[in-house]
Order: structure tokens, then C-alpha cells, then sequence
């Protein structure tokens, strides 16, 4: 009985979303080409493995500030929120994967979008942990992502695709402000 | 009056741009409830249904502190959702996912504190009533405290 109820629901999850998908469609729209991003820069990918490697490793736990590894999480709690929620998606979805995508093949807004805000916060936060000299050049890391994440942000369409990815974005969108933020 | 956690997950909404943060979480809200994150059954236990969750939540959390702080009426009534609130009871190795049962309920409060006592419906309530009304936002938020040590000592 729960199986077969389960299956119609399944169903019928399905067919809204059929309905829904069909009916964001202008159907007398002209086509048009929507360029994505252009003209952007990206810090090194050798950087960037590199600090992914490091947040992953078994060591890290951004939510303990006296963790043996202390790269990314500092003490300040205010980064709880957003922070928390960035590294999750960066130490337990396939953030390494949407990396490689948006460095070496063909990729979507949402997936630059994400992947710019994972790395603005792992090149930001661990500037505060690196000598000045290196902790310049990681900020300007951060501020290159940023740039490219706020104007990939303020060329949205109004119809989004209905998606995981755009959901995770967006929201991005709102909680990078909440981690590190170089002036 | 809350411990240093969530008042400061509170505060860090004032620091940013509310109106664009609305703009984007507004978005985020109206695909999340087209996804159907809302109403994410609990047999769903898969790490991707875990993921949703996760995401459903922070919207919550992000429009709530945003109503409160602009004004403006949440798009995710409480009234509406069906799948599973973060408790402290369940099973969580994480812990953001404990944080998010205090993320969650501070911002329940936060939506509530507008809807009961800054909407245009709250405020031309007569005095008693919005008395009795605070009275019962302040023992949620005494309530919150309480789990936000104990979260924190656990």
C-alpha cells in the first residue's frame, strides 16, 4: 500500500514538474542566445586544488575554531551562518567537479556562480592565516571571484532554470557577503 | 540576551545589502517551492534529499531575518510547510546541522516577531493584546536561549 501510494506520487511529482517546465516557455518567444560569463579571470587552478585538497583533508572542521588544521574557520562566529553553509557544499557535494567545469569545459551561470562564491571564501578566509605578503595575493584572488560573481548576479534573467544549481546560486548570492569581504 | 552564535548570525543581516539579499531569496523561495523543498516527505533520506533540505532551511532562515529586518511579509509561511523542522533530537554528525536547529527557530521567531507585532495587522491590535503577544515572543526567545547553550555545551 506505502509502495504503491509512494509510486503515485511519484508520478505525479513528475508530471508537475513536466507542467511546470512546459509552461515556463514563451511559445512565440524568438530564440536568443544568452552569452554567458566573458572577459573574466579565474585565480590559478593549482591554488585552488590546493585549497580544496586542504578543506577536505581529515584534519579540517571549519566549525571548530581550535581545530588542528585552523586555515579557514577563524573565531569570529558571525561567519557561522553563511560560512557554514558555503563549506558544506564545498566539503560534501561535488564542488571539485563544478570547478574543473567552470575551468576547463563549458558551464552554466549557476555553476559559475557557485563555484566563484566557493572559492571567494576559501581564498578570503585563508588570507587571514597567510604572511602579508601572500595574504595580498590570496585577497586579490577573493576580489577577482567576487567580481566575477556579482556581475554573473546582476545579469540574471527573470526565468531561472528550475533547478538545484539555481537554488544553491542564489543563495549563494546572499550568504557570501557573510564571509569574508575584502574593501 | 542570546549567546554569541545565533545573535550574531542575527546581526550579520544588517551588515549586508538587505534589499539585494531579498531579491535573491525571494528567487531562491519561489524555486524552492516549485522544486517542492517545502514539502519533502521524511522517508526521503538520501544525502541529496539531506542537500535540499539543507538549502530549504537557509532560505528560511535568510527570508525570515529579512522580513523582520525590511518589513516585508515572509514568503515562506510557517503554515504552509510540511516536510521535517531540524529538532534536537535527530541523528546528525555535522554540525551545521545542529547549528540549523537554532538557525531554523531563531528565525521563526524572527518572522513571528513581525507578524505579531510590527505587521500593519499587529500594530492596530489594542494594547492588550499586543502585551500578551510579546509576552509569548519573549518566552520563545527564552526558550531559544536554553537551546543555544545547551547546543553549545553539547
Amino acid at each position: 500500500m506505502r509502495d504503491t501510494l509512494d509510486a503515485l506520487s511519484n508520478v505525479v511529482t513528475t508530471l508537475r514538474e513536466q507542467t511546470v517546465a512546459h509552461e515556463m516557455a514563451y511559445p512565440h518567444a524568438r530564440p536568443i542566445q544568452r552569452s554567458g560569463p566573458s572577459g573574466y579571470e579565474l585565480p590559478p587552478i593549482q591554488k585552488a586544488v590546493e585549497l580544496i585538497r586542504i578543506a577536505k583533508s581529515k584534519f579540517f572542521d571549519p566549525y571548530v575554531s581550535r581545530s588542528p588544521c585552523n586555515l579557514i574557520y577563524s573565531s569570529e562566529d558571525q561567519r557561522l551562518a553563511g560560512t557554514g553553509f558555503i563549506y558544506e557544499f564545498i566539503l560534501r557535494r561535488n564542488f571539485a567537479d563544478v570547478c574543473l567545469q567552470v575551468y576547463f569545459s563549458s558551464f552554466s551561470d549557476m555553476e559559475f556562480i557557485i563555484v566563484n562564491a566557493g572559492l571567494h571564501s576559501l581564498f578570503g578566509d585563508c588570507s587571514h592565516q597567510l604572511p602579508a605578503e601572500e595574504k595580498a595575493v590570496y585577497q586579490g584572488y577573493a576580489r577577482m571571484c567576487r567580481a566575477n560573481l556579482e556581475t554573473t548576479l546582476s545579469s540574471l534573467p527573470l526565468h531561472l532554470p528550475t533547478t538545484i544549481d539555481s537554488v544553491t546560486a542564489l543563495l549563494f548570492g546572499v550568504c557570501f557577503r557573510r564571509t569574508y569581504s575584502p574593501e | 540576551m542570546l549567546t554569541a552564535g545565533v545573535a550574531q548570525a542575527w546581526h550579520a543581516i544588517e551588515l549586508s545589502k538587505p534589499y539585494l539579499s531579498w531579491a535573491l531569496s525571494a528567487k531562491a523561495s519561489e524555486l524552492c517551492q516549485t522544486l517542492g523543498y517545502h514539502r519533502i516527505p521524511d522517508t526521503d533520506s538520501s544525502d541529496d534529499a539531506k542537500f535540499r533540505k539543507l538549502l530549504f532551511w537557509t532560505n528560511y532562515f535568510l527570508d525570515k531575518c529579512l522580513s523582520l529586518r525590511l518589513g516585508r511579509a515572509s514568503t515562506i509561511p510557517d503554515w504552509d510547510i510540511t516536510t521535517h523542522r531540524p529538532s534536537t533530537t535527530d541523528t546528525h554528525n555535522e554540525a551545521v546541522m545542529a547549528y540549523l536547529v537554532l538557525w531554523t527557530e531563531s528565525a521563526r521567531c524572527q518572522g513571528n516577531i513581525y507578524e505579531l507585532l510590527y505587521s500593519p495587522e499587529a500594530i492596530s491590535q489594542p494594547d492588550h493584546v499586543r502585551q500578551s503577544r510579546a509576552q509569548l515572543l519573549v518566552n520563545n526567545l527564552r526558550m531559544l536561549e536554553q537551546a543555544t547553550q545547551e547546543t553549545n555545551v553539547g
